[in-house]
C-alpha cells in the first residue's frame, strides 16, 4: 500500500480514517501477519494493566484502537504513580510490538549460539521437556535440574520455588540484585525483618540518600517522583530537605538540596562520622535508644565476656577528622550534617542500591540504617516501617516423595546460605565456577526465566562458556536475547500485554497492594505465558508436581490466591479518589465497609480496577519491625553473630585441626566482617577492596542505571535508545564521564572515542566530559551494549560490564561492580 | 475562547524525559536510525535542555523541557512562503502538512529551534506502525514538523463539547507531555481563565518566558529553580 496526497488529506480531514505511513514494499524479516493494514474499526476501549518495565509497579491504562494497543498512560487510580508514568513505561507498547520477537517455540539445530534454529509445536516442545524431566527423575536425580530466575515480583517466584521443591531440586536461583521484593540484609540483621521494611519519603523532613538514586532508579521512580514533588510547596520552598550522598552529580544529586560528594565507598565511614557527632553532641533520642535497642553500651554476653558497644566503638574511632581523610568529606560538612540530622525531626537515612556496590556492602547499610536507630526514627511518621503482609489464602499443602526429599536435601550448586554466602539467598555469582567444575555436582537441565546474565552480569562471559558443559538448557525469553541465543530450547513467553500479570506491593511506605491485570491484547505469535507452561508442565509430569500445582492455568492460580484478599476484612479494591477520600474518613473513624458481596463480584471489580489494596500507615507499631533475639533494634547483631558460630561449628566438624574460633575468624573475613573480633557484630567501617592496582589503573569505575533503562531489557525500544538522559548529550552512542580537568590531563575532548581499559578487558566510548564526575573516577551508565536482541539492540552502545571485574558480594550473591579500576586510553 | 497555555516548573522537573517519550507515543513520532540520530536528525518535539554550570564539586545541573512557545506573536508563520504553518483559532501555532515545501524558513525562524525536518521518510518496521495513533497523521520526507499541543486531543474536546450542546471548557483537555509528567511540572490550561492553575502561576514572581526580549510573547511560561541551598 502506497501512502497517497489522498490518504493525507484524509487523515488531516479530523473524521477521516487515519491511514499510517506504510513501507514501500516490506523487508524480508517481515512475515506477512505483520502487514499492516489499517484498524480494524475505530472503536476506542481502555484496559488496566501493569507496567512491566521496571519493579516500579505502576498501575497503567492501555488505550485501543479496534482492539489494538495504540497508547500507554498511567492508571490515575493506582496509588504507586497516580496516573503519572516514567519514559520507560511511555515506551512499553515496542515491547509488544518488536518486529524481532521469538514467534514460536524453537529447537537449536546448529552449533550453540549460532543462531540456527527449528521452529516446533508447543506439544513437541513440551514433550521434549517433560522426557528429560521424567528422565531425570527416574534416575533419582532430580536435583540436577537448576532453575535461574530473574529480577521479578508477584506469584511467579512461589510458582517456580513450589515447582522446584515439588520436583525435587534446591536450585530455584534467583539472580536478583535489586530484590525488592525481600527484607534487606541490614533490616534483617539490626530488626529481624521477614518482609520488606519501607521507607516513609513523603512524611520525612529530612532524607539523607547514600547513593540511592531516589529520582531516577530507586524502587520506585514515579512514586517517588510524587513523593518529592509532594514537598515542594506552591511557593517554591520545601517542606523537606533531600541531602544526597554520592562520588557522582547525579540528576538526583542535581535536584537535591544539598549534594555531598564522597570517595567511592565510603558511605559507611561517613554514616558512623555523623553517628559521633551525634552522640558526642548528644542529638540523639536517648529514651528510644535506652527502651528499644541493643547493644548501644558496652555489656557482657552469657559467657561473661565483656562486649564493646556501639557508643564506644563509634566515639573511639570515627573522630570527624578521621572520617573527613577517609571519605573526603569535610568535617564542617560532617558536623552541619549530623546537626541537621539530629534536630529535624523525622530524619530518615537510606543506604541501598549506592552502597551496594563495594565489599562493605552489608556494614556500609548497617551503619547508615544504625542513624535512623540512634535518632529513634523507626516504626515512626517519616521513618523506616514495617508494611502490612497481603492477606492471600495459602497454597494447599503436599507432602514430597523420597526421591524429591533426597533431591531438595542436597546442597544448592550456587552455594547460597553456607560458607561465604551464607547470608545470601541466592548466589549467581558462583554459579558459572560451580557449574564448570560439577560442584558439588553436574547440572543436566537448566531453565533460564525473567534474567539475561549474558548481558546484565559482569560473569556473563564465563557464564556462556560453561552452557555447554550443561547437558540441556532451556529459554523462556519472549526475544533473542544473549541468553536465549545460546539455549537449547526456546519456549518464548507472551510479552506483558499479552499475559496475567500480578504484582504484590509491600515495599512502599502507606499501603500493602496487589496489582492483577488481565491480558490486554490476545497474543500476536505462538508464544505462552510461562506461568501457564510451568503448571502445564507440572500437569505433565504427574505425581508429587502435579498435586502440588493444582491449577491448569495462572489465571485460576491468581483467582484461588486472591480470594484471601476478599476474606480478609480490610482492604478495599482501588476506586476513584472520592470514593476513596469517603473510605479513608471511614477508617479514620475506625469503620470498614465490605464494598462487593460476593467474591466474584470481587474478583470482576478487582480485574477490571487492577489493585486491591490496603492503606494502612503503621506508625508507632514497633512489635511489627522488631523481631530481633532482644524484641529491640540491635546495634549489635545477635543475628548475624548466632548465624556465623553456628555455620563455624559446621566448618570445625567438617575440618580436622580447626577450633570454632579459627573458624569465626575464617568466615568472618569472607563475609567481610573484618579482622577485629570485636567488631565483627557491631556497624562499623571496612575498606572496599578495589581492584587494579593504582598506577596502571589510576580511575575508580563507577557504573549506573539510567532512568530511560532497566538494565538490558529495554534494549529492543528504539525511543529509548534515542534518548537515553537528558544530563548529558547523549543519543545511541555509548559515552564514559569523565572530568574536564581529568580530560585535560589526558588530551581527551569531548565527543572523542577512547577505550576504558581495566586488568580484565576493554570497551569503546566517546568520551563526555562532565563537570559531575569525581576527577580520580569514570562513570559509564549499564543496560547496552547488546550483542544480539534485535535491529535497535544489536550492536549498539557498549556494556560496562566488559571490564567491570566483580567482588564478591555476601549479600545479594551478584557481585560488587563498584570496585574495578580502569584507564582511559585515546583511539 | 480559552487560551492554551503550559508553565512548566524547572524547580520540579528531574529530567526524566517521560514528557519526550509521551509525546512520541500520543504524536506518531518515528526514531530516526543510529545513522540519522548521529547526524542530529532526531525528531523531538518536547525535548529536554540542560545546562551545566561549575566545577566538581561546585556543580549546577538544570533541566528546561522544551515544546513548542506557541508564540501569540509567531515569528516562523511569517516567514512561511505557502501559509503551512499559521496560528489557528484557538492560538495554536498550527502546521499543514500537505501545504509544506520543505524549504525551512520557519526552521530558521524560530529562536527556540522547536521544528524538526524529515531528512527522509522514516519507515517503522509494519509491525510497530500498528500502534499508531489514529488521530494524527503521519508525516513524509521533506515536511517540516513540531509540537501542536497535542491539538487532536482539543479536536476531540470540541467534538465532545459540540456534542453535549455545550461550550468548550477549561480543563478540557491536557496534553500527553503534562498527563504523565511524574512530578507535576507541566501543567497545561486556560491562561485567560483567572482562576485557573496555570494562570495563577503565571502570575508567580517565578515565572518567566523563553528569549522574551523578542517579543514573541510564548505561551509557554516557565517557573525558575529556587535557591537550594536557603533551608
Amino acid at each position: 500500500m502506497r501512502y497517497t496526497r489522498r490518504h493525507f488529506l484524509q487523515t488531516l480531514g479530523g473524521a477521516g480514517v487515519g491511514l499510517a505511513l506504510s513501507s514501500f514494499g516490506f523487508a524480508a524479516s517481515e512475515k506477512p501477519e505483520d502487514l499492516h493494514d489499517t484498524w480494524p474499526d475505530r472503536q476506542e476501549t481502555w484496559s488496566i494493566s501493569i507496567c512491566q518495565q521496571c519493579p516500579g509497579g505502576c498501575g497503567i491504562r492501555v488505550r485501543q484502537v479496534g482492539g489494538r494497543p495504540v497508547k500507554i498512560e498511567g492508571n490515575p487510580d493506582h496509588p504507586v504513580n497516580q496516573g503519572r508514568l516514567c519514559p520507560k513505561g511511555q515506551s512499553a507498547l515496542h515491547a509488544l510490538y518488536d518486529p524481532d520477537r521469538i514467534r514460536t517455540p524453537l529447537l537449536r539445530t546448529g552449533k550453540r549460539g549460532a543462531g540456527a534454529w527449528k521452529p516446533l509445536g508447543w506439544d513437541e516442545a513440551l514433550g521434549m521437556l517433560r522426557q528429560r524431566l521424567a528422565g531425570l527423575q527416574a534416575q533419582g536425580e532430580p536435583h540436577r535440574l537448576a532453575i535461574l530466575g530473574g529480577q521479578y515480583r508477584g506469584f511467579m517466584d512461589p510458582l517456580w520455588r513450589r515447582f522446584a521443591h515439588a520436583y525435587g531440586t534446591p536450585n530455584y536461583i534467583r539472580l536478583n540484585c535489586l530484590q525488592t521484593d525481600q527484607a534487606m540484609l541490614a533490616h534483617v540483621l539490626s530488626q529481624g525483618a521477614q518482609a520488606p521494611l519501607s521507607f516513609d519519603l513523603r512524611h520525612a523532613r529530612l532524607i539523607l540518600s547514600f547513593g540511592c538514586n531516589l529520582l531516577e532508579t530507586w524502587q520506585s521512580p514515579v512514586h517517588v517522583a510524587r513523593a518529592y514533588a509532594d514537598t515542594v510547596s506552591a511557593a517554591g520552598g520545601r517542606t523537606a530537605r533531600l541531602v544526597q550522598v554520592d562520588p557522582r552529580f547525579s540528576p538526583t544529586a542535581a535536584k537535591a538540596d544539598q549534594w555531598v560528594p564522597i570517595e567511592p565507598g565510603r558511605d559507611g565511614a561517613l554514616a558512623l562520622g555523623l553517628a559521633y557527632v551525634l552522640i558526642r553532641e548528644n542529638l540523639y533520642d536517648d529514651q528510644f535508644v535506652r527502651n528499644f535497642t541493643f547493644g548501644f553500651h558496652d555489656w557482657v554476653d552469657d559467657h561473661g565476656v565483656r562486649q564493646r558497644g556501639y557508643r564506644s566503638v563509634v566515639l573511639d574511632t570515627y573522630e570527624p577528622s578521621h572520617v573527613a581523610e577517609i571519605t573526603g568529606v569535610p568535617v564542617e560538612t560532617i558536623i552541619q550534617l549530623a546537626r541537621e540530622f539530629g534536630a529535624r525531626k523525622p530524619a530518615l537515612a537510606i543506604g541501598s542500591r549506592g552502597v551496594s556496590q563495594y565489599s562493605n556492602d552489608n556494614l556500609s547499610r548497617l551503619a547508615v540504617h544504625s542513624l535512623n536507630a540512634l535518632v529513634g526514627n523507626i516504626g515512626q511518621k517519616g521513618g523506616v516501617l514495617g508494611q502490612n503482609v497481603l492477606p492471600f489464602t495459602p497454597w494447599p499443602s503436599f507432602e514430597l516423595d523420597g526421591a524429591a526429599r533426597r533431591g531438595v536435601a542436597m546442597p544448592r550448586v550456587d552455594g547460597a546460605g553456607q560458607g561465604r554466602y551464607l547470608l545470601s539467598t541466592d548466589a549467581f555469582q558462583a554459579l558459572p565456577q560451580n557449574l564448570k567444575a560439577d560442584k558439588p555436582y553436574s547440572i543436566d537441565t537448566l531453565l533460564i526465566y525473567g534474567t539475561n546474565p549474558l548481558l546484565s552480569h559482569p560473569s556473563g562471559a564465563g557464564f556462556s562458556g560453561v552452557l555447554d558443559h550443561v547437558g540441556f538448557v532451556v529459554s523462556f525469553s519472549p526475544y533473542y536475547d544473549e541468553t536465549a541465543m545460546m539455549a537449547d530450547l526456546v519456549l518464548p513467553d507472551h510479552t506483558p500485554l499479552e499475559r496475567w500479570l500480578d504484582d504484590p506491593l509491600t515495599q512502599l511506605a502507606g499501603f500493602s497492594a496487589f496489582s492483577i491485570a488481565p491480558p490486554v491484547v490476545s497474543p500476536l505469535f505462538e508464544t505462552r505465558s510461562t506461568g501457564d507452561v510451568v503448571l502445564r508442565l507440572a500437569a505433565m509430569l504427574g505425581g508429587v508436581p502435579a498435586l502440588a500445582l493444582p491449577w491448569k492455568s495462572y489465571e485460576d492460580l491468581l483467582r484461588f490466591s486472591a480470594r484471601g484478599l476478599f476474606e480478609a476484612g480490610f482492604g478495599h479494591v482501588i476506586s476513584i479518589p472520592e470514593r476513596e477520600g469517603f473510605r479513608q474518613l471511614l477508617r479514620q473513624r475506625g469503620y470498614w465497609r465490605r464494598e462487593l458481596a460476593t467474591f466474584d463480584d470481587f474478583w470482576k471489580a478487582l480485574v477490571s480496577r487492577g489493585a486491591w489494596w490496603d492503606a494502612e500507615e503503621n506508625y508507632g507499631a514497633l512489635a511489627m519491625v522488631l523481631h530481633t533475639p532482644s524484641r529491640r533494634y540491635e546495634f549489635y547483631s545477635q543475628t548475624l553473630r548466632r548465624q556465623v558460630e553456628e555455620e563455624a561449628r559446621k566448618l570445625a566438624e567438617r575440618e580436622k585441626g580447626l577450633d570454632v574460633g579459627a573458624a569465626v575468624k575464617r568466615l568472618a573475613g569472607e563475609l567481610h566482617l573484618g579482622q577485629n573480633e570485636q567488631l565483627f557484630y557491631l556497624p562499623h567501617y571496612e575498606e572496599p577492596s578495589f581492584r587494579g592496582e593504582d598506577r596502571s589503573y589510576p580511575l575508580h569505575f563507577g557504573s549506573y542505571k539510567l532512568m530511560s533503562r532497566y538494565g538490558g531489557r529495554t534494549g529492543n525500544q528504539p525511543w529509548l535508545q534515542e534518548h537515553p538522559a537528558a544530563f548529558i548529550e547523549s543519543d545511541w552512542d555509548p559515552w564514559v564521564e569523565i572530568n574536564p580537568v581529568t580530560a585535560r590531563r589526558l588530551n581527551i575532548q569531548d565527543g572523542e572515542w577512547v577505550w576504558v581499559e581495566s586488568s580484565k578487558g576493554r570497551l569503546r566510548a566517546k568520551a563526555r566530559l562532565y563537570p559531575g564526575t569525581r576527577p580520580n573516577m569514570v562513570n559509564m551508565a549499564t543496560g547496552a551494549g547488546h550483542t544480539a536482541m534485535g535491529r535497535w539492540a544489536q550492536g549498539v552502545g557498549a556494556n560496562p560490564n566488559e571490564v567491570i571485574l566483580p567482588g564478591s558480594d555476601v549479600v545479594r550473591g551478584f557481585g560488587t561492580l563498584g570496585e574495578t579500576r580502569v584507564r582511559i586510553v585515546k583511539l | 475562547m480559552p487560551r492554551w497555555a503550559m508553565v512548566i516548573d524547572i524547580d520540579k522537573c528531574t529530567g526524566c524525559q517521560a514528557c519526550v517519550l509521551a509525546c512520541k507515543a500520543e504524536n506518531n513520532i518515528p526514531a530516526v536510525s543510529r545513522e540519522e540520530s548521529a547526524r542530529g536528525r532526531s525528531i523531538s518535539w518536547m525535548r529536554i535542555l540542560h545546562e551545566v554550570e561549575g566545577e566538581y564539586p561546585d556543580v549546577r545541573l538544570r533541566f528546561i523541557p522544551r515544546p513548542c512557545m506557541h508564540c501569540d506573536n509567531p515569528p516562523c508563520t511569517k516567514v512561511c512562503p505557502v501559509m503551512a504553518t499559521y496560528k489557528d483559532r484557538d492560538g495554536i501555532v498550527a502546521q499543514i502538512y500537505p501545504r509544506c515545501i520543505g524549504c525551512r524558513f520557519c526552521m530558521a525562524a524560530c529562536p527556540y529551534t522547536v521544528k524538526y525536518f524529515n531528512w527522509h521518510t522514516y519507515e517503522m518496521p509494519n509491525l510497530q506502525q500498528r500502534m499508531h495513533n489514529p488521530d494524527v497523521s503521519v508525516r513524509t520526507k521533506g515536511v517540516v514538523e513540531k509540537c501542536t499541543f497535542c491539538h487532536h486531543r482539543l479536536q476531540r474536546a470540541h467534538d465532545e463539547a459540540r456534542r453535549q450542546g455545550r461550550p468548550l471548557e477549561a480543563g478540557s483537555y491536557t496534553t500527553a507531555c503534562s498527563q504523565t509528567c511524574p512530578t507535576g511540572a507541566i501543567r497545561f490550561g486556560d491562561l485567560d481563565d483567572r482562576d485557573s492553575e496555570v494562570a495563577r502561576l503565571a502570575k508567580s514572581p517565578r515565572a518567566f518566558r523563553l528569549l522574551a526580549e523578542l517579543g514573541t510573547q510564548p505561551k509557554v511560561i516557565y517557573l525558575t529553580e529556587r535557591d537550594r541551598h536557603a533551608t
